[in-house]
């Protein structure tokens, strides 16, 4: 027997109990509602937090020499310092930088193709380091050719002037020449703040801002640069497994080979990974608790009223096997007379969640809601309704068919 | 036709164990009008529970229109009771959500008839017991007599082989019961057989057969005093 020609007398059914069957469909909806809306938050959270910037963040660390002294040399100490991590065992490669991605701190240019006015102006977060930069943050040049140690300038800190040749990342590239003509930008001459021309060298695949919310947190632009200053910043990367002992043994070297610096800030990448997305992840961690105690209770609501009305039909089902009904039949009889409600349920969940989602969009500039989180919303209250139902469901099944000879 | 031969059924609980038939044998013939009687307890339902394939027996043969009832599964006893027997029960045990067609719907559906056989049987059978009219109404809508007809057009609307009821006037005032078991008296004129578990020695003896069921044997068996075969009741 087709079982979902039983549709038609179930519906019926549950029309005359119209009171428990609006509860269970209004509380669908509004889990549906909820729970959609949530992991499609959870989700957009997750993805922006393990979004690649590019770099290697798993062997990478930093740490800051800042020069006390009067009469300390930071120009100096750079270049020796360099040599001396640079030749340090388990150390890939090393490089001075003004800023990196995920240090939230740094600065940014306006970029063109010409001095034209009506020229689109692109931003670009600036990094400044040597040749050794691309193997430091393990980039992938994709066109063009990295610096060499002849274009690296030195800079005092208020100095405007830029290097001849630059880096871009490849939507840096894209965002100046197109989608199809980004490679064309080697060689070419680019505007940094509508007057200062410089070359393109080359073009690496990716290099996040150091600001994880930038709009424009995929544009980047690389100076071969080194800037002298008291505090000197450098970005370390390191081989599999050597990071920990690297971060100890490394800052006491440099500090006993220097003793007119301190060396502070010591942390490893995803340490400032960790730090600077510590409100997203605790919203994602709140949000999940939320969707599955809302399941939870959902799945128990949906359990319970779906026992309690097995319980008072004991008899009915009782009836029903005498009439020839199987013990699957019983089953299956549940379980469509809960997919009903399921569905009605969810019906009223897609207007729900949308709802919710525009409430939400308005009020807290979140993204709107992809139309694919619907599906997938309606399958998770399909799939926590029918699993809830399945015990009470069974326990229907095992009514004895003599049940029906048996005065209540 | 349905033959059972030192059936056995015992119901056990953590302190006592009952046996509720006791080598219980008995054979009805196509186009029998059996009653059977017996005080409280004496096994009548359990009787009927294990006839009807409600419930499983513990020892004997039990063979139902040729068919040897032990070792089927749930599924095939299910096809089994759908197929050939109609139920009557004394409380009419009609679903209460369903209006008159969709009560009368219910074994069909399991029978898996389509939708056009199933209403021309539901039609049908509603018009035999006087309710055609009625078919949207729902049980509590009715008397008692009528919701017993109901019970009785779903019985009928499958073209059961046996018709098994469970003090079917149990419930019904004098005259209704009179109208019922007319009307159980016309369905099995029409080749039905009829099993009636039932308190009322008058209604038993309206019957052609009847057996008296006594700490879960039959004890007594002829034909009803009353029938036009009767002429005395056998001890066995």
């Amino acid at each position: 027997m087709n079982v979902f020609l039983n549709v038609g007398p179930i519906f019926r059914a549950l029309t005359r109990h119209r009171f428990s069957a609006v509860l269970v469909v209004f509380q669908i909806g509004i889990t549906m509602a909820i729970i959609t809306n949530g992991l499609a938050i959870t989700w957009d959270r997750f993805t922006h937090i393990e979004r690649h910037t590019g770099i290697d963040e798993q062997y990478t660390f930093f740490l800051t020499s800042s020069g006390f002294t009067q009469d300390f040399n930071p120009r100096a100490t750079i270049e020796s310092d360099l040599r001396l991590i640079r030749a340090t065992d388990g150390v890939i490669d090393a490089v001075q930088t003004n800023s990196f991605p995920l240090s939230d701190s740094g600065n940014w240019y306006e970029l063109q193709t010409s001095t034209d006015k009506d020229a689109a102006l692109i931003p670009a977060a600036s990094y400044k380091f040597d040749e050794h930069g691309i193997n430091t943050f393990a980039l992938t040049l994709v066109a063009g050719e990295n610096f060499s140690e002849q274009d690296t300038l030195w800079l005092n800190e208020a100095d405007s002037k830029w290097p001849s040749h630059v880096l871009l990342s490849k939507a840096t590239a894209t965002a100046l020449y197109g989608e199809s003509d980004w490679q064309s930008a080697v060689g070419k001459t680019i505007y940094v703040n509508q007057n200062t021309p410089i070359v393109v060298k080359g073009i690496v695949e990716q290099l996040h801002a150091p600001w994880v919310e930038w709009q424009h947190v995929e544009n980047s632009i690389i100076s071969p640069a080194r800037v002298t200053h008291n505090s000197a910043r450098y970005v370390i990367r390191t081989k599999a497994n050597r990071l920990d002992d690297l971060m100890q043994s490394l800052s006491a070297t440099l500090a006993k080979e220097n003793t007119q610096r301190v060396i502070r800030k010591i942390k490893s990448i995803q340490q400032a990974k960790n730090e600077i997305y510590a409100a997203d992840i605790a919203t994602v961690s709140i949000l999940l608790v939320v969707i599955v105690v809302l399941a939870f209770v959902t799945a128990m609501g949906v359990a319970g009223l779906a026992s309690f009305n097995i319980n008072k039909r004991r008899q009915q089902i009782g009836i029903r096997r005498a009439l020839g009904a199987s013990e699957r039949q019983i089953l299956q009889h549940f379980m469509l007379e809960n997919a009903l409600l399921c569905a009605v349920g969810a019906a009223l969940g897609v207007l729900l969640t949308l709802v919710l989602n525009i409430f939400l969009v308005s009020q807290y500039a979140l993204t709107p809601l992809p139309i694919v989180y619907l599906p997938l919303g309606i399958f998770t209250i399909f799939a926590i309704s029918q699993l809830a139902v399945i015990k009470p469901a069974v326990r229907a099944m095992s009514v004895s068919p003599a049940m029906a000879t048996r005065s209540i | 036709m349905l033959a059972m031969n030192n059936i056995g059924k015992v119901f056990t609980t953590d302190v006592v164990q009952t046996h509720a038939l006791k080598d219980f044998s008995l054979k009805v013939n196509e186009g029998d009008f059996l009653a059977v009687t017996g005080t409280s307890g004496s096994g009548k339902t359990t009787f009927l529970n294990v006839a009807g394939l409600l419930e499983t027996f513990d020892s004997g043969e039990y063979t139902l229109d040729g068919q040897d009832i032990q070792g089927l599964t749930d599924r095939q006893r299910s096809q089994l009771r759908n197929e050939k027997i109609g139920f009557i029960f004394q409380s009419f045990n009609l679903i209460p959500d369903l209006n008159l067609f969709d009560n009368v719907d219910v074994p069909l559906r399991y029978r898996g008839f389509n939708a056009a056989q199933r209403k021309e049987r539901i039609l049908s059978s509603l018009e035999r017991v006087g309710l055609g009219k009625r078919l949207k109404h729902f049980p509590a809508q009715l008397s008692g007599g009528q919701q017993q007809r109901v019970a009785i057009a779903r019985a009928l609307a499958g073209s059961p082989r046996f018709l098994l009821a469970d003090e079917p006037t149990g419930n019904l005032d004098t005259e209704m019961a009179k109208s019922v078991m007319a009307l159980l008296q016309e369905i099995n004129q029409s080749g039905t057989t009829i099993i009636m578990v039932t308190h009322d020695e008058s209604l038993a003896q309206q019957t052609q057969r009847q057996i008296v069921v006594r700490d879960g044997r039959v004890c007594d068996s002829g034909a009803s005093s009353t029938s036009p075969q009767a002429d005395s009741v056998q001890r066995v």
